[in-house]
């Protein structure tokens, strides 16, 4: 993934949403932000692949920020659905969720999520976190 | 002679007084009625014969000069003689000379004399003859005749006596034997109605009246001795019979009010049973409830949280120094309120989650929480003797300790302090006790600590949600145990909880084959009794030698091994060797005697787990063998 990949978020929490894109700001990433409201809108938008016009970029995003609480379809839905799909399951999803319930961690995982964040409380935190995380992916490649 | 037998005794005592004396008076009846017809005609005869030589002297001189009056005159003499009824003399030519009857007499004739006889009895009578002479001449013949039934009445006038006398003496024979038939037969008479009552009527204070100091009295004496025991005996038997029917009554009465309970207590249970349900079930919803309202409450919180940190963030330059230090405020109240939810869904999450037990060595637990608190250089930990191994989810243990080392760090006010952690040993429960030099917990809160959302901090600046202490009594609770706080103001606290010792393979890993290898065989048999009582498998051998004969012949695989490497006959290194070849997953503990020198060095074989110090507890056995059975890698320890 490069520095111009777009990133999927998938959360139908404004503040999140206004969370992760002040998170980009803050850490001057410039990757395209493309937001999904839920796990339907999500597939929607992945479907029109390799377009994915909503953001300005028109390839596939190089990694999905999934919220797991979501009305129409939650996260888990969304992943399963995902994961069946053989040119779709081998973009990474990190969970990103207040969730700390056992099962919804035990499901995700067992989706092939590359990893599961609790959201932090403090904002100053959340910067951190989401920090972390595209740059850790910006250093990976993505698969072929 | 059954007839006799059959007889009753009142009839055989007479037939024994009576038969003698009818014997003899018959004896004596016979006889007299053979002397009567034998001795009576005998006498008789004399007689006449007597009269009749009298008269015939006197009648010879009236013959001669037949004075035939005269004759018959002197005939006439003979009836002084009863018997004679008819006299009369012949002269020579047997003309009647004179003669003499008795009135009334039916005398006929005379008969003629029998040759060579003078006297004979026909069935007329007795006929006498007697020659009357004169100087030596014959002139005649003397006749008297005497009535057959003179001697006959005589006879019967005799009989009659005799047979009255024979009625009058059986009279008083059988009055006799009467009386002394009494005298034997009533008593015996009465102890056999006496007998026949009781034995009908079971009335025992019945007694025989004694009649006599003899060998009858002697028996009513004994029998009423034996009555009298008897009845003592039967009193005493009543007595107890009453006795024992009053403690069956009151068993009964209480058998009855038991079953009375036990229906009453099934019916209670059974409405428990429906109640606990319905309690569980209320319970169980509330835990969601209070889980899904926490963690949905999370969310806008956050929101709240994020919104207020962008206000501060970016309208800096706006805000007045009032508006920043109420957005200051908020942000403080979301963080807090933060904690309580995060305290509710722990708490609520203890309720849910299932335990995972297993042996966890609580120092480690300890001194990881201690790390983890990152205290000040300043506070000190002090574990006076290492903790011990304790049956408990591990998770909740850290937490426990978090929790109550946290309070202690954070109630310590003084740079300075320091938190003793240790325990004791309760019964079947390990007592620990964190102790600090903090500011102490006046007694009124001593029980407000552990209520939800109970803290005693003010809440300026402070994130602590109050719910530690609650979570830390759910825990314990919920694992059996008990917590208490001991502490005044000023003089810090000591808070004390409880672990239960998990004491049979019920509520451990189960039974565990043991085979002990030991030449004492005290310990051995101590040892094969302790671990027995808590349901593990034991076998046992003196030396190596005998032990894998024995290992080789039972169908006996040992999980572990007890082993004293201090008095083995063979080298230890050898039976470890065969031993590892032999059972490569038996786990090895080296059991040494307090006083055994090189113990602890042959302890450091690598195939030996751990060792333990000889004489040891059931609890501590089984802590040793649980955790070996748990847990087989790194070395374990017992602590004294």
């Amino acid at each position: 993934m490069t520095s111009t990949t777009p990133i999927l978020l998938v959360e139908d929490d404004d503040v999140d949403v206004e969370n992760v894109t002040r998170a980009f700001e803050e850490n001057r990433l410039t990757n395209p932000l493309v937001i999904a409201r839920h796990g339907e809108h999500a597939l929607q938008l992945l479907s029109k692949h390799p377009s994915c016009e909503e953001g300005s970029s028109a390839t596939r995003p190089g990694l999905i920020l999934l919220d797991i609480n979501m009305p129409i379809m939650n996260g888990i839905e969304f992943l399963t659905t995902l994961k069946e799909n053989p040119s779709l399951c081998t973009i990474p999803v990190v969970v990103l969720t207040t969730s700390q319930e056992e099962s919804d961690r035990k499901e995700s995982f067992c989706h092939w999520v590359a990893g599961y964040f609790l959201k932090p409380v403090e904002y100053e935190d959340f910067v951190r976190v989401i920090g972390v995380i595209v740059s850790y992916w910006t250093l990976s490649e993505s698969a072929p | 002679m059954t007839w006799l037998s059959n007889l009753s005794l009142r009839k055989k005592l007479m037939l024994i007084s009576v038969t003698p004396t009818l014997i003899a008076l018959l004896l004596m009846l016979g006889s007299n009625l053979a002397m009567e017809r034998y001795g009576y005609r005998a006498i008789e005869k004399r007689d006449l014969l007597v009269t009749a030589k009298m008269l015939s002297f006197n009648i010879g001189v009236f013959l001669r000069y037949e004075a035939q009056f005269a004759g018959m005159t002197l005939l006439e003499a003979t009836s002084a003689n009863p018997q004679i009824d008819y006299a009369c003399i012949l002269d020579n030519q047997g003309q009647l000379f004179s003669e003499y009857r008795r009135p009334g007499s039916d005398f006929a004739t005379v008969p003629n004399q029998p040759i060579g006889a003078n006297s004979y009895f026909d069935s007329n009578g007795l006929h006498v003859f007697h020659p009357v002479e004169s100087a030596g001449e014959p002139l005649g013949t003397l006749y008297l005749h005497a009535r057959p039934e003179g001697y006959l009445r005589l006879l019967r006038q005799e009989q009659l006596t005799v047979i009255a006398l024979l009625l009058v003496s059986t009279l008083i024979a059988l009055l006799f034997a009467f009386r002394v038939q009494r005298l034997i037969y009533d008593p015996i008479t009465q102890l056999a109605g006496a007998a026949t009552t009781i034995a009908r009527t079971n009335d025992y204070s019945l007694r025989v009246v004694k009649q006599g100091e003899d060998e009858l009295g002697d028996l009513v004496d004994q029998f009423n001795e034996m009555l009298r025991r008897i009845q003592e005996r039967k009193s005493a038997l009543n007595r107890e019979i009453q006795v024992r029917e009053g403690t069956e009554h009151q068993l009964m009465a209480a058998n009855e009010e038991l079953q009375f309970e036990i229906g009453q207590r099934v019916q209670a249970e059974g409405q428990l049973g429906v109640l606990l349900e319905d309690l569980e079930r209320k319970n169980a919803e509330l835990q969601d409830f209070a889980y899904v309202v926490s963690h949905d409450l999370k969310a806008p919180l956050r929101g709240i949280s994020s919104l207020t940190t962008w206000l501060m963030k970016d309208y800096s330059e706006v805000l007045d120094e009032k508006g920043g230090k109420y957005l200051q405020q908020l942000k403080d109240r979301t963080r807090r309120m933060h904690a309580f939810i995060e305290g509710i869904l722990q708490y609520s999450r203890l309720g849910r989650a299932s335990m995972n037990m297993e042996m966890v060595d609580s120092q480690q637990v300890l001194e990881q929480v201690f790390e983890t608190l990152n205290p000040p250089e300043s506070m000190r930990l002090v574990v006076p003797k290492p903790l011990p191994l304790v049956y408990y989810d591990k998770l909740y243990l850290l937490q426990v300790f978090q929790n109550l080392v946290g309070n202690a760090l954070q109630h310590t006010e003084s740079p300075e302090g320091t938190i003793t952690v240790t325990y004791t040993h309760h019964g079947n429960a390990w007592e620990f006790s964190v102790q600090d030099t903090g500011v102490g917990i006046a007694p009124q809160h001593h029980d407000r600590i552990f209520r939800i959302f109970q803290s005693l901090k003010t809440r300026q600046g402070d994130d602590a949600s109050g719910i530690g202490l609650t979570l830390v009594k759910k825990i314990v609770e919920r694992n059996g145990g008990t917590i208490r706080v001991d502490s005044r103001p000023g003089e810090g606290s000591t808070f004390y909880f409880t672990v239960p010792i998990p004491t049979g393979p019920d509520k451990t890993a189960g039974t565990i084959s043991v085979f002990i290898l030991d030449p004492n065989e005290d310990y051995t048999r101590h040892t094969t009794k302790l671990l027995s009582n808590l349901g593990h498998r034991v076998q046992s051998a003196a030396t190596w030698t005998l032990g894998k004969s024995i290992l080789a012949q039972a169908a006996f695989a040992p999980e572990v091994l007890l082993l004293d490497p201090t008095h083995m006959a063979e080298d230890i290194g050898h039976v470890l060797r065969e031993l590892c070849l032999a059972f490569p997953d038996v786990v090895i503990i080296a059991c040494v005697p307090a006083s055994g020198e090189n113990g602890l060095a042959l302890a450091t074989y690598p195939a030996i787990l751990g060792t333990i110090t000889k004489p040891f507890t059931a609890e501590k056995m089984d802590a040793i063998l649980q955790a070996s059975n748990h847990s087989p890698i790194g070395k374990v320890q017992a602590h004294d």
